[in-house]
């Protein structure tokens, strides 16, 4: 019998799903493990041990393994989408007004000055995951939000299963789903959605994982506005400013979260490429373009004829054409429009 | 300051032959120990070939998923899940969309 509990975690939702075994343990073993977390890479404490790396240029900082595991997640992620995903984009992301909790920011509305400027780069930051250390260049920050959180949910899905006595387990935090264990005969079904706050029985397209991770980024969340401007937290680390892309949510299956989470967050920043980007990695993928069309990408499934609500559905084989709709979601101020140069 | 002391030659030499008589004896005891440890392992566990068909009349109500690296912090490539996804109807255990964090 699959049982649930949902609660706040890393300033987001963790949604913890179990097919057989003690729930509570399974729970606690994953509180476990985002409070390391917490602890260990967030951007917000003072004390965690990534503040006080960022607050140690130019000198070499042996690191925890977890935190080591996230960096080294970081630059994989960097190097595997040529750069567009970058952990080097700390500075660029309090610049944008995302310095501090995602609820203070929302509080503010002064303006802010925004800088047009490349990111330092991954290149820059020096990690021998041997040794376990680390030296970033002076006025280098980083921020491992994107990867950090998938990092959390693979290795917390994994401790609950372990908990469980190796049975079944999977955990959403903040819409980013990570398995682990025996995957129940009739799947995880989950509501693909640009919200991860959205009700998982509401309308909307359901597919079902038979195995590996599940991520989406969007633009449409986690949005602020400051001076006027509109702003989110997917930075082109070509620009320092929020992606301007063609695509507001992107979800993407792998092996694993961080992988799904690397894929999905590369493909808004990338924009118009992505799809053949998507392609060439051969996952599975969904984009949302900011009109709401649907593209899917690889073998994502089709939708369901229920979902289609009347139209007849498509063919089983893979497509890549727009489906169908979705209903329109705030885009990001156009304002914002740069052109960027090349990927790094 | 203090400066340290070179060691005379002779004892240098000594030290050497003492570092390689341990080595070889290192290396034979090593031996030794594989070869004895392996027989008594063997003896114990011969173990056996798993058969080219098997039947089963049990019933499960999980299947098992591909072994894969969970962390992912390594690897020249993102990859792909095990076990494709299928398209689903009713609603949904669990919302995948964006967060931020």
């Amino acid at each position: 019998m699959i049982e649930s509990a949902i609660w706040r975690a890393l300033g987001t939702t963790a949604h913890l799903l179990v097919a057989d075994g003690d729930l509570a343990l399974a729970r606690w073993e994953v509180d476990e493990v985002l409070d390391a977390v917490e602890q260990t890479y967030s951007r917000f404490r003072p004390d965690s041990e990534l503040s006080r790396l960022n607050a140690s240029p130019e000198e070499d900082v042996r690191v925890s393994r977890l935190l080591g595991q996230a960096i080294a997640a970081a630059l994989r992620g960097a190097r595997l989408s040529d750069g567009a995903l970058d952990p080097t984009v700390g500075t660029a992301m309090r610049l944008v007004g995302y310095g501090e909790d995602f609820g203070r920011v929302l509080e503010r509305a002064d303006p802010l000055t925004l800088r047009v400027a490349p990111v330092p780069g991954w290149r820059a930051v020096r990690f021998d995951p041997q040794t376990s250390r680390v030296r970033l260049p002076r006025g280098v920050e980083l921020d491992l939000d994107s990867t950090g959180k998938a990092l959390a949910a693979d290795l917390a899905a994994a401790a609950a299963s372990d908990a469980l006595g190796g049975h079944g387990a999977l955990l959403s935090l903040g819409g980013d789903i990570a398995l682990a264990g025996p995957v129940p005969v009739d799947g995880w079904r989950v509501l693909v959605a640009e919200d991860s706050a959205a009700a998982s029985d509401g309308p909307g397209e359901v597919i079902v994982l038979h195995g590996g991770a599940l991520a989406t980024s969007s633009t449409t969340v986690r949005r602020w506005a400051r001076g006027g401007a509109t702003l989110h937290h997917l930075l082109d680390p070509r620009t320092s400013l929020p992606a301007v892309s063609p695509w507001r949510t992107a979800s993407v299956l792998a092996a694993s979260c961080v992988d799904a989470n690397i894929a999905a967050t590369a493909a808004i920043v990338r924009g118009a490429d992505a799809p053949a980007w998507l392609e060439a990695t051969g996952l599975a993928a969904r984009l949302v373009s900011t009109s709401g069309a649907v593209r899917r990408v690889g073998a994502w499934p089709a939708p369901a004829a229920a979902h289609l609500q009347g139209r007849a559905a498509p063919a089983p084989t893979r497509t890549s054409s727009s489906a169908h709709h979705v209903p329109a979601a705030p885009v990001p101020s156009r304002h914002l429009a740069t052109e960027a140069p090349a990927m790094r | 300051m203090h400066t340290p002391t070179r060691s005379p030659s002779s004892v240098r030499d000594r030290n050497l032959r003492r570092l390689r008589t341990l080595t070889v004896g290192t290396a034979v005891a090593g031996i030794a120990a594989t070869a004895g440890l392996g027989t008594l392992a063997a003896r114990n566990d011969a173990g056996q070939s798993a058969p080219a068909t098997t039947s089963s009349s049990s019933t499960t109500t999980t299947t098992p998923t591909t072994t894969t690296d969970t962390t992912s912090t390594s690897g020249d490539s993102l990859q792909a899940a095990p076990q494709a996804a299928t398209s689903g109807s009713g609603g949904g255990q669990v919302t995948s969309g964006g967060s931020g964090r």
